[in-house]
């Protein structure tokens, strides 16, 4: 999938075999002006929770199955010819990163839904595609869709080596919203065009659309800033010259990474990031002169960082991961400690990483550091997880 | 039932309200027919409900619901004959907020059912002469989107004025902040009501199958808000609850952002900042002392004044910290005013400093006069203003003028009582200084 080739034979023979399509049955201006609206919605896109974007293509598509009663020509030959046009237009637009992120699960989505809406407009009879049988043929199309861009972009991910694949694909499946959005726009408009004509239609239509595009965008800008905040938050420690520059950051990084590879949960890898960049901030409390030099251990300053984070209620569960990470994994006669939080245990495990790193050893050398640690502290699982993150990253020998 | 007089006001004014919505419901049962079918009035009745209890804030103190929208869709749908008492009945059994009933509550929602039922019966009638006598045909949409986009805002504002009311007498101690959100509210609001009215018009004219569609579009823009809307909470909840930690590793400096945001606001409406400048501030004066964290102890709690060199050594830590909240989007005006404050003091001229700046440096400089130190007492109110009016040309008269007004005029005392019990507290605290 990684292959240039792929992509450039993507951009070239759908649009020729969509093309020889029209031409064999006679498709006509209609099909031109399908197209032409096919490679237009490319530019126009909802920022979507996982933080990519996704254009108006599955509205069109939806309408255009509606309307047209699934014609493979119009639904998938006029998307195929708009194909490098929308690429082109998305290249020049937004440029490479954009462009990667939608070619090829967006068209890859659409080849399947046109196909399953194509199958449709057969079994169903031509009187009831915009009835409810049709209907909810569509929706399943629609869901297939969704469900096959989540897929192709978790095994096209390039960036397999810093999210691995699992992780693409549960945050790609966090965009239902827009995509539930895009569908409601095209279904309402092919709906309603019939009855109202396609001037009242289209602003309808574009109802949904508009209220997800303003509130994802907020959602996306909102979210932004709320990890600036933990990100400063967690260096004001640094700042008071508390902590080793940089540390919180890469823990951060790393333990998502480590996380992912022990397949948590999406809510549950946010939890492990906040918990890993806001770690360290109870070493604010240093600042008070009660607090003489050595008489503190590395749980009372947990302690202190989940006390300073439960005064926020929303994190609250990001203190407790902070908390507990200085619980031993197992006490003797256990096999482990079944309440210890999973999240927990990767914090303490990188965290010991990177301060070990800082110490100057290698990655080889901290690993092994935490081995010699496997009978309390650092459960073997995370230590593994971990060996095998900086495997992919290549920061020491498979 | 108690017989402390602001409660038994506050049960009679429910009363009243629910009263007068019992009224309009049973002249609306007598003047309209009953909506039929009752499966797609309790349909709409549901999402009402939802929409409604799920109203976000989608901008600052601006709460909007996609109910409206619905409102008028459902008008549109029921027709003539019976959209008012449709619309008036769902509203209605809006008013039961399921907190209401869990904690027993019976004031706010009798009140809210009589507010709920009225500004809606008021709205609808409005909307009444732009509904066709007979079926919806495409030539109505014109007129049925504008006369629901004037509806909505009637509606909106029957509703605003009965819940001014209502608040105004119950709790006339209570400062109504004026709602400077009214016409940007008004504004959406009827952009929601017109697209209710296509919605309704565009369910007559497709058939039931149309349904689904709709609410889906009404769910699409209400999870986008709604997830909006928490995060934004949660954003603010963090910073907020960092303040309060940083606060209390000094025990002496407790409640002082708290107070300082207190007198930064007063100050700003007197001097009629527009409300987005006051959210501003109130965040500037929330986060004005976080570069506390990183001044070193010896420096923080040093008794007595610092030297030259000692309060430029605290500056620059601060600004360490300062510079590290810069990198928030969010945070970056508020720092800018922060920063502004330092500027003002070091160099003890307001010339060209911002006035939100010198407002924060002015309701610091307040506070610490009229709060105790671990080295010293407080001063009465009447000193404090007078070293702020003698440092006039550092704070600014036009900020000195305005807190000393706003301070009077909501008759708050700071400070010692009086010279002697503050030179009783300053002996202490000096005792104690003495001893330790």
């Amino acid at each position: 999938m990684h292959s240039p080739f792929i992509r450039r034979a993507l951009l070239v023979v759908p649009p020729g075999l969509g093309a020889a399509a029209a031409i064999h049955w006679d498709a006509g201006w209609g099909f031109a002006v399908v197209a032409a609206i096919y490679a237009v919605a490319h530019l126009v896109m909802i920022p979507n929770p996982s933080g990519g974007s996704v254009s108006l293509l599955p509205a069109i598509a939806a309408a255009v199955a509606l309307e047209t009663h699934g014609s493979p020509v119009f639904v998938l030959g006029a998307a195929a010819v708009a194909l490098p046009f929308g690429w082109l237009a998305v290249h020049l637009r937004h440029g490479r990163r954009m462009t990667d992120q939608m070619f090829p699960a967006e068209p890859a989505g659409l080849v399947v839904f046109g196909s399953l809406m194509a199958v449709a407009s057969v079994v169903i009879p031509v009187d009831d595609p915009r009835g409810s049988v049709g209907l909810t043929a569509f929706g399943l199309g629609a869901v297939i869709w969704f469900l096959t861009v989540a897929v192709v972009r978790a095994v096209d991910s390039d960036q397999a080596r810093l999210a691995p694949r699992r992780l693409v694909l549960v945050r790609a499946l966090e965009d239902w919203p827009a995509y539930l959005a895009l569908f409601s726009s095209g279904a309402l408009y092919a709906l309603t065009a019939p009855a109202m004509g396609w001037w009242w239609a289209v602003p309808l239509a574009g109802l949904p659309y508009a209220f997800s595009h303003v509130s994802l965008h907020r959602v996306q800008t909102t979210r932004r800033t709320y990890r600036q905040t933990i990100q400063a938050l967690g260096s004001i420690a640094e700042a008071g010259g508390l902590v080793a520059v940089g540390h919180a950051e890469r823990v951060a990084d790393i333990a998502v990474a480590v996380g992912a590879e022990l397949g948590l949960s999406a809510g549950m890898l946010q939890r492990l990031e906040f918990a890993a960049l806001l770690h360290d901030l109870g070493r604010v409390v240093l600042a008070n002169p009660a607090v003489a030099a050595g008489s503190y251990s590395l749980s009372d300053v947990s302690g202190w960082s989940a006390a300073i984070m439960s005064e926020a209620r929303y994190l609250e569960s990001v203190a407790e991961v902070v908390a507990a990470q200085h619980n031993p994994y197992r006490r003797p006669g256990e096999e482990r400690d079944p309440h210890l939080p999973m999240a927990s245990k990767i914090l303490r495990v990188t965290a010991v990483y990177d301060g070990e790193m800082n110490n100057g050893l290698s990655p080889l050398e901290a690993i092994e550091t935490l081995h010699r640690g496997a009978a309390y502290d650092y459960d073997p699982e995370v230590v593994g997880a971990l060996r095998r993150v900086l495997e992919r990253r290549a920061a020491i020998a498979a | 039932m108690t017989n402390n007089p602001k409660d038994r006001r506050t049960a009679l004014l429910a009363g009243a309200f629910a009263s007068a919505g019992v009224v309009v419901l049973a002249v609306l049962f007598i003047l309209q027919a009953d909506p039929e079918p009752l499966w797609l009035w309790a349909v709409f009745a549901a999402s009402f409900l939802v929409l409604q209890f799920g109203a976000v804030e989608v901008n600052d103190r601006l709460f909007v619901s996609s109910a409206m929208m619905v409102a008028f869709t459902a008008a549109v749908v029921f027709g003539r004959e019976s959209a008012v008492l449709a619309v008036a009945l769902m509203a209605a059994v809006s008013a039961l907020h399921p907190d209401d009933l869990r904690e027993r509550r019976w004031r706010q929602p009798a009140g809210n059912f009589g507010q709920l039922v009225i500004s809606a019966a008021v709205g609808i009638a409005v909307f009444l002469p732009f509904l066709p006598e007979g079926p919806v045909t495409t030539a109505d949409l014109p007129v049925l989107a504008a006369g629901a986009a004037l509806a909505a805002v009637v509606y909106d504002w029957v509703n605003f004025r009965l819940v001014t009311f209502f608040v105004r007498m119950a709790y006339p101690e209570r400062g109504l902040r004026p709602w400077s959100k009214l016409l940007a509210n008004h504004f959406a609001l009827s952009v929601l009501g017109a697209f209710g009215g296509i919605m309704g018009a565009a369910y007559v004219l497709v058939g039931p199958l149309i349904l689904p569609l709709m609410f889906l579009t009404f769910l699409v823009g209400h999870v986008g808000f709604a997830s909006y809307s928490r995060l934004r909470e949660a954003h603010e909840d963090t910073i907020r609850g960092f303040v309060k930690a940083v606060e209390a590793l000094d025990p002496y400096t407790r409640g002082h952002t708290e107070r300082v945001a207190h007198f930064a606001r007063i100050i700003g409406e007197h001097l009629q900042l527009g409300p987005e400048r006051l959210e501003t501030l109130r965040w500037a004066a929330l986060i004005h002392d976080v570069g506390k964290v990183a001044v070193p102890p010896e420096l923080l709690h040093k008794p007595g004044i610092l030297s030259d060199e000692e309060y430029r050594q605290t500056v620059l830590h601060m600004q360490v910290v300062e510079d590290v909240l810069g990198r928030v989007d969010f945070l970056r005006p508020m720092v800018a005013i922060v920063a502004g404050q330092h500027t003002l003091l070091d160099r003890g001229v307001a010339d060209g400093v911002p006035v939100e700046s010198r407002i924060l440096a002015t309701a610091d400089a307040f506070d610490a006069m009229t709060s105790t130190r671990s080295y010293r007492a407080a001063v009465t109110q009447g000193t404090a203003f007078d070293q702020l009016r003698r440092r006039e040309e550092v704070y600014g008269p036009d900020v000195v003028g305005a807190l000393i007004a706003a301070i009077e005029e909501e008759g708050e005392v700071h400070g010692s009582p009086d010279d002697e019990s503050a030179a009783e507290v300053e002996r202490l605290v000096r005792e104690r200084a003495i001893r330790a």
